[in-house]
């Protein structure tokens, strides 16, 4: 059967007792969609599922006659009607209004992400607590699956113990920088390099871990009940969630993690990141400019004063502040006088001397302007606060990818 | 979140996805609160980046000087107006002699057409000359950040996508096409280079 067969059928049961429909008609409505306006099968069947909704005069909720009871380890396809057994074994933070309740999921056979609506109304789930769960809907995103709550999912809370594999499916040792999906299980071998104020009491920890590749953010909830890391320390750790917000990673201990403290030195990585993309402005300060010439104060002058120091005889640098955008993220960064010079192909007694025949220092950022702005660039270089600092950068030439997009926009 | 205001990202979109855009709002009612233009795709811009040939520049200002760019991507043409107060981007304009490939950094302003349509237009804070590899790069890079912004369409909590969806309701279908074509394009100049 194809993959347009199969939906109509499935369309067809699900509308075979309100209207009156053929499996062929559906196929064929399918078809048009898919075949004719290029319209994945996916999309289609939805597109047509919302007209038979609309003719019927149903909600789609409604369709959720056929829930089926299921083990995690088997939902493998988005938009099914399941009922799982299952406990609690993490509520996070939802991050949007419209989220009542999110969370991790467990039974016996591994783990799955759920959501609770705002809208549903339903009532609140415990951590830790076991529940029968009836008519969930599951999803997809990129591979990974999830099961929604939504109005006419039932919810009984059951006197049962799950035993949930310790792994919550398998954990894997990784090292930090290679953390990069969310929902894995991994484990790590880590030195607590910071330890922050927690700024909630359902925290119990949070701060940064480190290894030699990197440090990545951890979290750990009050609920979770386990020993308390001390800063400096180093530690085995098994069985923490890795999580992603706006494309920073970070990992989640929880009650099934083990953390064993380990009697040896680890170093920790340096924050190096690469950047890439179109630099798309030079920002204020930029240019030939003046430093405070106090010992250890390196301040950039304004008008001839320090903040420090009041009025000084500056010393002439060169610098670059610029802003890298890949449509999807921007990073802050600074090219020291080197890194300048390498950049603009200006030295800093070229920009005095531009600067001289102008009479005017900002002649030479409106050159460098000219030079890089709308190019593309590699950054490569520690964070400092908001900046990357340009250690290493390349100009960026023609695409390297257009192939594998095209592949990627057609299938789409 | 700390405490420095964060830059607005640049958005990445073709011209036709971008001429088709009409909404704008904001999402505080604080008088300098960013301005957004809703993207057919589910996404606000308050902030585009493109790169494209500056095939016309005029001065079409009645006092001062006012200058119009017409800026072309594989799909359609971006219109950039600057005047005394984006001065760089004025004199940019003044002085590139079309055909250029430019790069262009701006934020979105609708206005609204004698016939009481809503037209959209990039006030530039920036326009530079580039090379073609930029523009070719823009172009994969465009179809990419398209094609993500497609895919994250039908997610339930993508606000954008839901706000375009009631406020526009046009079909992404010809977004994606778009990208498909915009790419091919590439190739096809890549074969002529080849056959030279």
């Amino acid at each position: 059967m194809t993959d347009v067969q199969q939906h109509a059928t499935e369309i067809h049961d699900q509308f075979s007792d309100t209207l009156d429909i053929s499996v062929e008609e559906v196929e064929e409505r399918l078809e048009t969609l898919v075949n004719e306006y290029r319209v994945p099968a996916e999309e289609a069947r939805r597109s047509v599922t919302s007209s038979y909704l609309d003719k019927a005069d149903m909600d789609r909720e409604e369709l959720g006659g056929d829930s089926e009871e299921r083990t995690i380890e088997s939902i493998e396809l988005p938009e099914q009607w399941v009922d799982l057994t299952v406990e609690v074994l993490q509520l996070w933070e939802p991050m949007s209004e419209s989220v009542a309740q999110v969370g991790l999921l467990g039974d016996e056979t591994g783990t799955i992400k759920f959501t609770a609506w705002a809208t549903s109304d339903l009532p609140e789930l415990d951590e830790g607590g076991t529940y029968r769960l009836e008519n969930l809907v599951t999803d997809e995103y990129e591979g990974r699956f999830s099961v929604k709550l939504n109005r006419t999912t039932s919810i009984e809370e059951i006197d049962e113990e799950i035993d949930v594999p310790e792994s919550g499916g398998t954990s894997e040792e990784r090292e930090i920088a290679e953390i990069d999906t969310p929902e894995e299980w991994v484990d790590l071998t880590a030195k607590v390099s910071q330890l922050w104020e927690p700024r909630s009491e359902s925290i119990a920890q949070v701060g940064l871990l480190g290894d030699p590749s990197g440090t990545i953010k951890f979290t750990k909830w009050a609920t979770s009940d386990l020993p308390e890391l001390d800063e400096g320390g180093v530690y085995q750790l098994t069985n923490l969630v890795t999580d992603e917000y706006e494309g920073r990673f970070s990992v989640k201990l929880n009650r099934t993690t083990g953390i064993e403290e380990l009697d040896e030195e680890l170093e920790v990585g340096d924050d190096a990141i690469a950047v890439e993309g179109a630099l798309v402005d030079i920002q204020r300060g930029s240019g030939l400019i003046k430093r405070c010439p106090e010992d250890d104060c390196t301040r950039v002058l304004q008008n001839g004063r320090c903040s420090e120091h009041g009025e000084v005889e500056g010393e002439f640098d060169l610098r670059v502040k610029a802003v890298i955008d890949d449509g999807n993220e921007v990073h802050e960064t600074i090219f020291n006088q080197e890194a300048t010079e390498e950049l603009t192909d200006i030295t800093l007694d070229e920009a005095k001397e531009m600067a001289m025949d102008a009479l005017d220092t900002t002649v030479v950022a409106d050159e460098i302007r000219g030079d890089v702005l709308g190019s593309y660039y590699r950054v490569e270089g520690p964070t400092l606060g908001r900046y990357v600092l340009a250690n290493e950068f390349e100009k960026l030439g023609g695409p390297t990818d257009a192939e594998e997009t095209l592949i990627k926009a057609r299938s789409l | 979140m700390s405490g420095a205001p964060t830059r607005e990202v640049a958005q990445r979109v073709f011209a036709r996805e971008f001429s088709d855009g009409s909404d704008t709002f904001k999402e505080s009612d604080e008088e300098r609160a960013p301005v957004y233009l809703l993207l057919p795709t589910g996404e606000r811009a308050n902030r585009i980046f493109f790169v494209g040939t500056l095939t016309e520049t005029e001065d079409v200002g009645s006092d001062s000087e006012y200058w119009q760019g017409r800026v072309v991507d594989p799909t359609g043409t971006f219109y950039v107006y600057a005047g005394q107060y984006q001065p760089e981007a004025a004199s940019a304009l003044r002085e590139i002699e079309p055909p250029e490939y430019v790069a262009v950094a701006g934020k979105p302003r609708t206005y609204e057409t004698d016939d009481g349509d809503t037209n959209v237009a990039v006030r530039p804070e920036s326009i530079t000359v580039v090379d073609a590899e930029t523009r070719d790069r823009w172009v994969v890079e465009t179809a990419e950040r398209t094609i993500e912004r497609l895919q994250a369409f039908e997610d339930e909590t993508n606000e954008y996508a839901r706000m375009a969806e009631e406020r526009y309701d046009l079909p992404l279908e010809n977004y994606r096409r778009e990208a498909v074509s915009a790419l091919e394009s590439l190739e096809e100049d890549d074969e002529v280079a080849e056959s030279d």
